[in-house]
């Protein structure tokens, strides 16, 4: 099996663009002997882009090939297998793929090993300060962000020019946009709210946006702690069910798609929405032209600066239980590259976490909105970096959350509760 | 002379017997092998898992024995019972309106007309869905904006704003119930077809000469010969309705709030998003004992013989 992925995936290769650009500059060790091949546990990617980018890397490579194996389509698919084998001590995984929270999950539970050594202290520097935060666990890199995602605000040129309206920098000024906006037929805003880790995200950046946070520097509770976290819920609530900007549908959009396609079918002035969607605007089915819309900052409580987003980015780390570290370890640093991640924007569309990719004239030629994502990127902030996250996520915060959501409580009763259920999952570990 | 020449043969019919015994044993030997395999030694792991605190979030963390603790925290766990509850309520709910919905399509698909061929084979088309697929697709059905319920209901002025059914706990509850029946329905049938061709055609024959109605014939020969059959589909159906895991988990992921979650999603969030293996295997033996409980009622209550069959 160790071998088996290294004669079939260099096939095509030569014919495919991005790995040709990948061929010509990543970084060929220059070795004889045979090759090791390392397995890659990834989440699915539905553009196709990764496993030309492992073409690339493979045919380039002579020393190490990778063995690319995707998992299930949802990102909890990913997480559980690689539980499960690492909770038995397997060695069948090298690299595996992290969303955010799984970073620090992984490197508490003793899964993963730290990567600082590929990354020293002036190659770090090269990332979003923030992204690098959210792979940083107990003072080691847990892994090395691998894309990047954070959020804008996705707004209708057309129509606000048509009213004489600017961006909305403020909470109240995008209330005020949205209503000036809104017809029975298009939405004034729109942003993910069900019961799941994209709806709490969605809570999250308005607790921020006044002032609040979940946890402190220590890891403990505090959301209850100061009104934050209560105005943040009635703002959204108030969005939803008083000033009726906001359809009460989005407590169903479990997916980025379903906010996106509401807006690139023309059914909504503004969204909250992650970068990585942007994509689909692009697409010939898009009733939405690229004259038609553009991003801007996160509006905030008092417009002073862009409100608070969520870091959304996507990490690589190297199992403990990897026979093979050195290579996997090697992998790693060359699929994070400056090189893998500007081709991975280029072809891919997928952001980068460096933020010298920015820079390149092709890419701002080809992404008109690559400047306000680097704007958000600066400015993004991760969910707490703990191991108690995922649990706390899951089974504190989205039950509250989907609750008041539903109005079934208060936002007082859900912050109570979500953050009762928070303390005893810390003191039970 | 005799009474030798009687034991030898004994002994011989002996020897026989247990070379039989020898063969039929190794006969049996992988079934025995895969069922330890795959379901005795899983378990006794697991029951032996629920007495220790297990929880892989740190390294190296102690593993001690904690005897029944997990059990006594389970007794305390208001979650637990909450889904405990929800389960009750949506297998007791769907597993009996599947039992009197499947009667009526199995009665109908029983009779002889034309194209039956077509109507049972298409009966079966939910039942053959994959859950997932089915739920992803009562999801959309479901949907706020787009879904054809809440276009159906507004065309016909029942209701002038679309209801979002997913999230209102007190309709969400009865939406997973009607996906489930929908999904379901067609195995009860089926099983239930099998036990109504096993009935002999005579038997409605002679009821009809004595002048019984086709209602009398139903309570009287139809249902008493049914027993066994929807006992044995009420007893595949209950306990598949309590290990009720993938509808709640892709339709409602348990929400809103807690309001649909499942024991066995309880237990998978436990296992995979808390990480606590020790109380995540105490929920799973729970599980079993649930299970082993109610195939016990149902053989009890109804496998108790039949008249026909004392008779």
């Amino acid at each position: 099996m160790a071998c088996g992925g290294a004669g079939t995936t260099g096939g095509g290769a030569a014919t495919t663009p991005a790995a040709a650009s990948g061929a010509a500059t990543a970084p060929a060790v220059q070795s004889t002997g045979t090759a090791t091949t390392v397995v890659w546990f990834a989440g699915r990617d539905t553009t196709g882009h990764t496993p030309k980018q492992v073409e690339a890397f493979n045919k380039a490579n002579k020393t190490i090939q990778i063995d690319y194996q995707e998992q299930g389509a949802v990102t909890q698919d990913l997480h559980d297998k690689f539980v499960t084998v690492a909770g038995a001590k397997d060695s069948s995984v090298d690299i595996v793929s992290m969303d955010v929270p799984y970073v620090p999950e992984f490197a508490a539970a003793g899964w993963t090993i730290a990567v600082d050594e590929i990354l020293p202290k002036d190659e770090q520097a090269k990332f979003f300060q923030g992204t690098l935060h959210g792979a940083t666990y107990e003072g080691k890199l847990g892994a090395v962000p691998w894309f990047n995602n954070g959020p804008g605000l996705y707004y209708r040129k057309d129509l606000f020019a048509a009213k004489g309206l600017k961006p909305p920098k403020t909470y109240d000024e995008l209330l005020n946009a949205a209503k000036t906006l809104q017809t029975a037929d298009v939405a004034g805003f729109a942003m993910q709210l069900p019961q799941s880790e994209g709806g709490i995200i969605s809570w999250m950046e308005y607790l921020w946006g006044y002032g609040g946070d979940l946890v402190d520097d220590k890891v403990n509770v505090v959301v209850d702690q100061g009104t934050a976290g209560v105005d943040g819920m009635q703002k959204i609530l108030d969005f939803v069910y008083k000033d009726k900007i906001l359809p009460e549908a989005a407590l169903q959009f479990k997916l980025g798609a379903d906010v996106m396609n509401l807006f690139r079918g023309g059914k909504a002035a503004m969204i909250r929405l992650w970068f990585s969607n942007a994509g689909d605007l692009y697409k010939d089915d898009s009733a939405i032209k690229q004259e038609q819309w553009d991003v801007s900052p996160l509006p905030s409580k008092d417009g002073a600066k862009p409100g608070p987003g969520c870091l959304g980015d996507w990490n690589l780390g190297v199992s403990k239980f990897s026979t093979k570290q050195k290579e996997a370890l090697e992998a790693v640093r060359i699929l994070t590259s400056l090189e893998f991640q500007r081709m991975r924007f280029l072809d891919g569309g997928f952001l980068p976490a460096r933020p010298a990719v920015f820079d390149d004239p092709e890419i701002q030629k080809k992404y008109p909105y690559a400047k306000a994502a680097q704007a958000s990127f600066e400015n993004l902030k991760p969910r707490p970096v703990t191991p108690f996250y995922p649990d706390m996520s899951a089974n504190a915060i989205q039950p509250a959350f989907g609750q008041a959501m539903a109005r079934q409580i208060t936002p007082d009763q859900a912050i109570k509760q979500m953050a009762d259920k928070m303390r005893q999952i810390l003191k039970t570990g | 002379m005799a009474v030798v020449g009687l034991l030898r043969a004994r002994r011989r019919w002996r020897t026989q017997e247990s070379a039989e015994a020898r063969l039929g044993l190794l006969l049996a030997a992988p079934a025995i092998a895969t069922i330890l395999l795959i379901a005795i030694i899983p378990l006794g792991q697991t029951i032996l898992d629920s007495l220790f605190q297990i929880s892989l979030r740190f390294e190296n963390a102690p593993r001690p024995f904690v005897g029944l603790q997990n059990y006594g925290t389970l007794l305390g766990d208001d979650s637990w019972f909450n889904a405990v509850r929800v389960t009750g309520v949506v297998a007791g709910a769907s597993v009996a309106a599947e039992l009197v919905l499947g009667m009526m399509i199995a009665l109908l698909i029983d009779r002889s007309f034309h194209g039956r061929g077509i109507v049972r084979a298409s009966v079966l088309v939910p039942w053959a869905l994959t859950t997932v697929v089915s739920a992803k697709m009562w999801a959309w059905i479901y949907d706020g904006r787009y879904g054809i319920v809440n276009d159906l209901l507004t065309r016909l002025h029942v209701i002038d704003q679309p209801i979002i059914f997913l999230v209102r706990p007190e309709v969400t509850i009865w939406a997973m119930v009607a996906a489930e029946i929908w999904k379901t329905t067609p195995f009860m049938a089926l099983l239930l077809l099998a036990g109504l061709q096993l009935i002999p055609h005579e038997l409605y024959e002679a009821a009809a000469l004595d002048g019984a109605s086709r209602w009398g014939a139903f309570w009287r020969i139809t249902l008493p010969l049914l027993r066994p059959t929807i006992l044995v589909a009420l007893l595949f159906r209950t306990i598949d309705a309590v290990r009720m895991f993938d509808l709640p988990r892709v339709l409602t992921n348990g929400g809103p709030g807690k309001s649909t979650e499942t024991v066995v999603l309880y237990t998978y969030n436990t296992f995979f998003t808390a990480l606590n293996f020790g109380y995540g295997s105490t929920m799973a033996v729970m599980i079993f004992l649930i299970v082993l409980l109610v195939s016990f009622i149902f053989i009890k209550v109804l496998g108790a013989p039949t008249q026909g069959a004392r008779r």
